[in-house]
């Protein structure tokens, strides 16, 4: 099977400083890959690199071929990125944000899409439990509610990949649940999404792999029992587990 | 078509179609009235339009280009070149040189600035432009040679569609109409800017090719126009934010319709300084600037939580 993300020997610089160093790693269709680590760790860095928005040294392959080679309107349909900190410069509506992810399909209206575009946007919002704001500008949209907004659009733009960041930091526990609910279905139905998180114990809970960062080196990479041992809680984060995170369910569920 | 000789609207029409009796009348109406009508309307035109790519582009709502400092740039570029270097001011270098007056001040605002700028900084940086060639421009005044070269800078420094004829039209429409076409081309772009510039890159845009054709195409037009008609401000702020309820905030939409609503001010501010008393001698600069800046401060008071960095 080959990888539908390499990476090898991936550094990334940032004002003449290393900000993620030699960094090697495949990462499988139909996987949800966690990456986690301290703060600094380089974990939003390396996934700018990967959606191809900073420059990186080494190789990033996707798909078999290097990520630089692509154009961006290839890459567009390759990967959705979806970014820390949901921001919305102008009162558009939330369905028109959510059929901006036509755009990397040449849709650049969202006012007039195809049927089969509308239909896809109206899955995404219902998906993300949006549907009664559709109509609604989405500056005037909670935190949350962007935070969802975002995702439905990655949803629309239709990409084998995914790489989100912080998917559900400002999400109340509900939401974190059905977002990660989420992602977790879109890797079973062959997506491959790699998630920058600092909740471990979602890491633990949905993530198939769980990658740990820490000063710009990868020092994790195995299953989450593994990668998130009592060791490397130890060391990387310093903290120590109550129970082991492998054992450790989410203390609710939803209703 | 307004002035200060009355003329029925089917006497505007007779001398179009050049079926008037009256010679007076043609001239009036096809040698005076017409040029200027027809550049205020295409200079408004350029102007909302470059004020519609800038906000989109920074989005921004207080973007403008006279607030970039570009106007003044390009007065000052057009004022040296004719009071030092001699050039006739029906020159296609005139045009040229504000052309590259507009370029430089807005490249080296988006340069000093950098990407993803906090609003207030770029306000900042532009008005250090702008008060820089304002303060370049009165330095040639203060140095003109001549009393006549010394009114041909001050007719820069506020804007004025008199006596302006065919010809003027003629130099400024090619450049204005390509500036026109580049930022044109950057309305499906400036949609998915919308998202910021990281998203926008991931949805295909490439955001430096955007910033770049909208720059030249800003400097192109605002530079053509200077050129002609002088430093006229305020037209690009005020005419995004006229049509933006009506295009739902879409930034693509916004343009085209801003184009119209820049036309229409421009037009409206020229016929004010046609009907005033002709012994005032007011400047149409200065018309858009006495409605431009309160407008301004009035957005200015809007944003206050924008402005103090609280993005929603």
């Amino acid at each position: 099977m080959t990888a539908r993300l390499a990476l090898d020997a991936v550094t990334i610089a940032l004002g003449g400083r290393d900000i993620v160093t030699s960094v090697s790693a495949t990462a499988h269709a139909g996987s949800l890959v966690a990456v986690t680590g301290p703060n600094g760790a380089g974990k939003s860095t390396l996934l700018r690199a990967l959606a191809g928005l900073v420059a990186h040294r080494g190789t990033i392959r996707i798909a078999d071929r290097p990520l630089a080679s692509r154009t961006p309107q290839e890459r567009a349909r390759l990967i959705g990125y979806l970014p820390q900190g949901h921001t919305t410069h102008w009162p558009l509506s939330v369905r028109e944000i959510a059929g901006l992810g036509r755009f990397a399909h040449g849709a650049t209206d969202p006012r007039r899409l195809s049927s089969g575009d509308r239909a896809r946007v109206d899955r995404a919002l219902a998906e993300t439990g949006l549907t009664p704001l559709a109509d609604r500008q989405a500056t005037t949209l909670s935190g949350g509610e962007r935070a969802r907004l975002a995702l439905a659009r990655v949803l629309v733009q239709d990409t084998p990949i995914v790489l989100a960041d912080e998917p559900v930091a400002s999400l109340d526990p509900r939401y974190q649940i059905e977002v990660m609910t989420l992602l977790r279905q879109m890797a079973a139905s062959g997506v491959l999404v790699v998630a920058v998180t600092h909740d471990l114990i979602h890491a633990a809970r949905f993530a198939d792999r769980v990658m740990v960062l820490d000063q710009g080196r990868l020092v994790r990479d195995d299953i989450p029992a593994s990668a998130l041992d009592a060791a490397c809680l130890a060391t990387t984060f310093g903290i120590v587990a109550g129970t082991p995170l492998a054992e450790a369910a989410l203390p609710w569920q939803l209703a | 078509m307004l002035g200060p000789v009355r003329l029925s609207p089917g006497e505007v029409l007779a001398a179009l179609t050049g079926t008037t009796g009256d010679p007076v009348h043609a001239i009036i109406v096809r040698d005076l009235r017409l040029p200027r009508t027809l550049l205020a309307a295409l200079i408004g035109a350029t102007l909302g339009l470059s004020g519609a790519a800038l906000q989109g582009l920074t989005r921004n709502p207080l973007a403008d280009p006279a607030l970039f400092g570009a106007p003044q740039s390009a007065a000052f570029a057009a004022v040296a070149l004719v009071s030092f270097a001699g050039f006739d001011i029906l020159s296609f270098a005139v045009p040229v040189a504000g052309i590259i007056g507009a370029l430089v001040s807005v490249t080296l605002l988006f340069t000093l600035t950098g990407r993803d700028a906090p609003m207030v900084v770029v306000l900042l940086a532009g008005l250090a432009l702008s008060s820089l060639a304002g303060a370049l421009t009165a330095l040639a005044l203060n140095l003109a040679p001549n009393i006549y070269a010394a009114l041909e800078i001050a007719f820069w420094l506020m804007g004025s569609l008199e006596d302006r004829s065919m010809q003027h039209l003629v130099l400024a429409l090619p450049f204005m109409a390509a500036g026109s076409a580049l930022m044109a081309l950057t309305a499906p772009s400036l949609r998915a800017l919308s998202l910021g510039e990281d998203v926008a890159a991931s949805l295909g845009v490439s955001v430096a090719r955007t910033r770049a054709l909208i720059i030249l195409g800003v400097a192109l037009g605002v530079g053509a126009a200077v050129a002609v008609a002088g430093a006229i401000g305020f037209i690009g702020l005020v005419a995004p934010h006229l049509v933006r309820s009506a295009t739902g905030h879409d930034p693509a939409r916004t343009m085209g319709a801003s184009a119209i609503a820049g036309a229409a001010l421009l037009l409206a501010a020229d016929c004010a300084v046609r009907l005033a008393p002709p012994t005032s001698d007011l400047k149409v600069g200065i018309v858009t600037a006495l409605i431009g800046a309160p407008f301004f401060l009035a957005l200015v008071a809007r944003q206050r939580r924008l402005l103090a960095g609280d993005l929603p």
